[in-house]
């Protein structure tokens, strides 16, 4: 039997001789209704706040990973924790850089990707897409994350192309009071302390703190270069919350400092032509939220959020210095018995000043842009059962003026436990600073008349928006037990990147006079994708759950002209996902979990097919002290997930194990 | 199964591969085994359990008015999407409160509430919840909501969550309206 056969018989039956062995499920439920008023007040809960009943009724393919599931997945970062959503597709390419993204166009900066904490978008409108290695906030401080595959730029604006994942932490008045100390350790010089706080303020007022650093990397050399990903973060957080009777007021800052190295390679005028070596990555980041929700009445809510954000980044030679300022004001109404509006309005100002280097540069040094929204959305319930909701954003920003997003979404709601839904939708993605004014010189060759030619990759200052319209379906089902979420699309993309070459002129680079040949960034590529996603859980006793998902995906781009679909466009993800993940509660106050990942090759970056398996154990006990056990990568040794035209030197992923203790006080 | 087992690669020989197949099968065969006896107490329960087994002490420590039904079953009734799913049947199932069998209904916005004591006011009903509890308020019904407006819309008793424990508040000049009498007890565990 091949080995990748062997672990899901094994996996199988496992799970089966998990029921076999088991007493009836009635045994094993507690009785409740022995449960004192005193008892229940006590009584910790594991989801604060679950919004299925809204959730269900959502027009879009939703999906939430709970506290629970991040903490039984016992990952370590943000990105891991994103595997578990369906249909994602996340391939590490080192220790702290991530390609991340939903239904196609993964990379290192895959653009049509809108990532949100606490509201505040991490979205980067210097590359487009996210610096991964930035997302530092403690695993413990999530609430719970949303997950949206498919366009949201009505709701959410610019650049929700792909998806959506918003990230909400706990508010500190339903964070456990208290402190804690977490300490981990782990084979391959992983290592993270964690402090945490949090208490009243007050009569109505709560915060929490959190303080973290933590170093990671892959331990083993690469192409000869040695510690090629190490990375250090140290990290503060503050969150504070004042409830009133009709308000609440929010504010939540962070400081981050981090170090580390990643494996990049720059072209040289001799032979190889091409040389890999380290370069330090650096970055400073401070930013607050501050958000006040008024409750006017239950029919009608008043929110107003503002952030700002000030960083410095140092990556491969170029320095950033970034600062982001936003202001939104939404309000939600129902107009009589049919109507709930949701309206909203918003400004952001991003200025950035940078110190570019001779092989890489983004142009102009210094720019101010300002972006102006607007949108309307309603949801209108036609019958108790049936509910449309049309809605439009508009914006405007400092490089293609006036965007349109509208979508038109409808809930059919079956049964209590069946329901229908599809969308129409528009989303655009506005041009990055990248797309306009980058200049990169990625490979040389000997040329001619003893002149070396060198490839300068460069935008163009007429680039212009990507579009997206899409098609989606999808039906949903939630028995006693069990659940099933399909969700089916067709998404038409105009106008995507692709290069161009441009007119040879000459330049210089490395003391020395080149012939430097231009491939300009133009919007002459098209795709259509179309794809299915299945996501399904089952609970068949009390102790003991089982998630799966399942997604399908073919994406055929379509080159205008003569612009060149860079490899970057087919795809480039696995055409096939699955998931399988387990959680069980073992006597003793024992957790354990099994998650199960596999995907299939991405011909265009040369990745192989790959399955990996995370096993968690955690023993939680009423206790000051929690201890847990986690290995990672179990099938999955020296094996490449992705590769990056930007990183086309992956530092391999590696099976580790480590293990944390928590002391609460 | 066949769609996901996807390419398989060939299987190294060194040590630490078959340390690793050792590890996991282990640890597999331990969570199996694990099946044979399961966790004695829940360390942690859903919000929407904490809430149900709530829903089921109230009927304890709550006096109807002579108006509403005193006879029949005592009727635990949802208006609007239900976010308990099977929880307050799986509570209730078989249970007497003096002498009285408990059960379970669910109803729309619009359906008659003479014949229920208790109604939980479903998130999803917010819009339409001051008319529902002034509905109830006349049948003599005891009506549990969690919507932040909800006691200022007349309901008798709002949930909330805090520190990850769910509390409750309670509306005396609601449940005066309803003339629904409350225990001592049940209003000194509610938050002010």
């Amino acid at each position: 039997m091949r080995s990748s056969t062997r672990w899901l018989v094994a996996i199988a039956l496992g799970m089966f001789a998990g029921i076999v062995g088991s007493q009836p499920a009635a045994a094993q439920t507690v009785d409740l209704t022995k449960l004192s008023l005193e008892d229940l007040l006590n009584t910790e809960i594991t989801s604060a706040s679950r919004k299925a009943q809204k959730l269900s009724r959502t027009a879009a393919a939703v999906y939430v990973i709970t506290r629970e599931d991040i903490r039984r997945s016992g990952a370590r970062t943000i990105p891991d924790v994103i595997r578990m959503a369906p249909g994602f597709s996340v391939g590490q390419i080192d220790a702290s850089s991530w390609a991340i993204s939903a239904r196609g166009f993964n990379g290192l900066f895959a653009n049509k990707l809108l990532v949100l904490i606490d509201g505040r978008s991490v979205y980067s409108p210097m590359l487009g897409g996210v610096y991964w290695d930035m997302q530092n906030i403690p695993l413990r401080s999530i609430d719970r994350i949303e997950v949206i595959r498919g366009p949201g730029g009505t709701l959410w604006g610019a650049n929700a192309v792909n998806g959506i994942i918003n990230i909400i932490t706990t508010s500190p008045a339903n964070a456990t009071p208290g402190g804690a100390v977490d300490v981990s350790l782990g084979n391959l010089g992983q290592r993270a302390t964690e402090l945490r706080y949090a208490s009243r303020l007050g009569e109505n007022g709560h915060y929490r703190v959190y303080g973290k650093y933590a170093e990671r990397g892959s331990g083993r050399p690469v192409r000869g270069l040695e510690d090629p990903d190490d990375t250090s973060v140290s990290l503060g957080d503050v969150r504070l919350n004042w409830r009133g009777e009709l308000n609440t007021i929010d504010v939540h800052g962070m400081v981050q400092n981090g170090d580390g190295r990643h494996v990049r390679t720059r072209p040289t005028l001799s032979v190889p032509w091409v040389t890999a070596e380290i370069k330090p990555v650096s970055f400073t980041d401070g930013n607050v939220v501050l958000s006040w929700t008024r409750v006017n009445s239950s029919r009608s809510q008043t929110n107003l959020q503002t952030y700002y954000q000030n960083y410095r980044r140092t990556e491969n030679g170029v320095h950033h210095h970034w600062h982001i300022g936003e202001i939104d004001v939404r309000q939600q109404q129902a107009v009589g018995q049919r109507h709930e509006f949701v309206v909203g309005l918003g400004y952001r100002y991003a200025s950035s000043a940078l110190v570019n280097s001779q092989r890489l540069a983004y142009l102009p040094e210094q720019e101010k842009a300002n972006l102006f929204t607007g949108f309307v959305h309603d949801e209108i319930a036609i019958t108790d059962n049936i509910h449309l909701t049309p809605g439009v954003k508009l914006e405007h920003n400092s490089y293609t003026g006036v965007e349109l997003q509208p979508n038109f979404r409808a809930t059919w709601t079956l049964s209590r436990q069946q329901a229908l839904w599809a969308a129409v939708t528009r989303a655009v993605r506005t041009p990055a600073r990248v797309d306009r004014g980058l200049r990169v010189l990625t490979a040389a060759s000997p040329g001619f008349g003893g002149l070396p030619l060198v490839i300068s990759v460069e935008g163009s200052p007429d680039f212009d928006s990507e579009n997206l319209e899409a098609i989606e379906a999808g039906y949903r089902w939630q028995g006693r037990a069990a659940s099933i979420d399909l969700t089916g699309f067709q998404n038409v993309y105009e106008g995507l990147r692709g290069t161009r070459p441009g007119v040879m002129r000459l330049g210089a680079y490395e003391d020395r006079t080149v012939r430097l040949f231009p491939q300009r960034f133009t919007n002459l590529v098209d795709a259509k994708a179309y794809g299915a996603e299945l996501a399904a859980t089952w609970q068949p006793i009390e102790w003991w759950r089982v998630n799966g998902s399942y997604a399908w995906l073919r994406l055929v781009p379509k080159s205008r002209g003569d612009a060149e679909i860079a490899p970057t466009m087919e795809g480039p993800v696995p055409k096939q996902q699955f998931h399988l993940r387990t959680y069980v509660d073992l006597p003793a106050n024992i957790e354990a979990s099994a998650l199960l990942y596999g995907a299939s090759a991405i011909d265009a970056l040369a990745v192989e097919p790959y399955r990996r398996l995370d096993l968690h154990f955690a023993w939680r006990t009423s206790r000051p002290i929690e201890l847990s056990f986690t290995v990672q990568n179990l099938l999955h040794n020296n094996q490449r997930e992705f590769t990056d035209v930007a990183a086309p030197v992956t530092v391999p992923v590696h099976t580790s194990a480590f293990g944390e203790i928590s002391w609460r006080f | 199964m066949a769609v996901l087992v996807l390419k398989g690669r060939p299987a190294r020989g060194d040590r630490w591969h078959y340390l690793k197949h050792l590890l996991a099968t282990a640890m597999l065969s331990s969570i199996a085994l694990a099946g044979v006896r399961a966790a004695e107490q829940p360390r942690e329960l859903d919000v929407y359990q904490v809430k149900a087994a709530f829903l089921y002490n109230f009927v304890k420590f709550v006096q109807w008015p002579p108006s509403t039904d005193t006879s029949g079953y005592l009727v635990i009734a949802v208006i609007g999407d239900d976010p308990f799913g099977d929880l307050i049947d799986r509570i209730v199932r078989g249970k007497t409160i003096q002498g009285r069998e408990l059960v379970v209904r669910r109803l729309g916005g619009d359906a008659e509430l003479r014949s229920c004591h208790i109604v939980f006011i479903s998130p999803s009903e917010a819009r339409r919840t001051p008319e529902i509890v002034a509905r109830a308020q006349a049948a003599g019904v005891l009506t549990v909501g969690e919507t932040p407006h909800f006691l200022r819309d007349g309901g008798v008793i709002r949930f909330f969550v805090e520190g990850q424990r769910v509390r409750f508040q309670i509306n005396t000049t609601g449940a005066e309206q309803a003339k629904l009498k409350i225990s001592s007890q049940l209003l000194s565990l509610a938050e002010k």
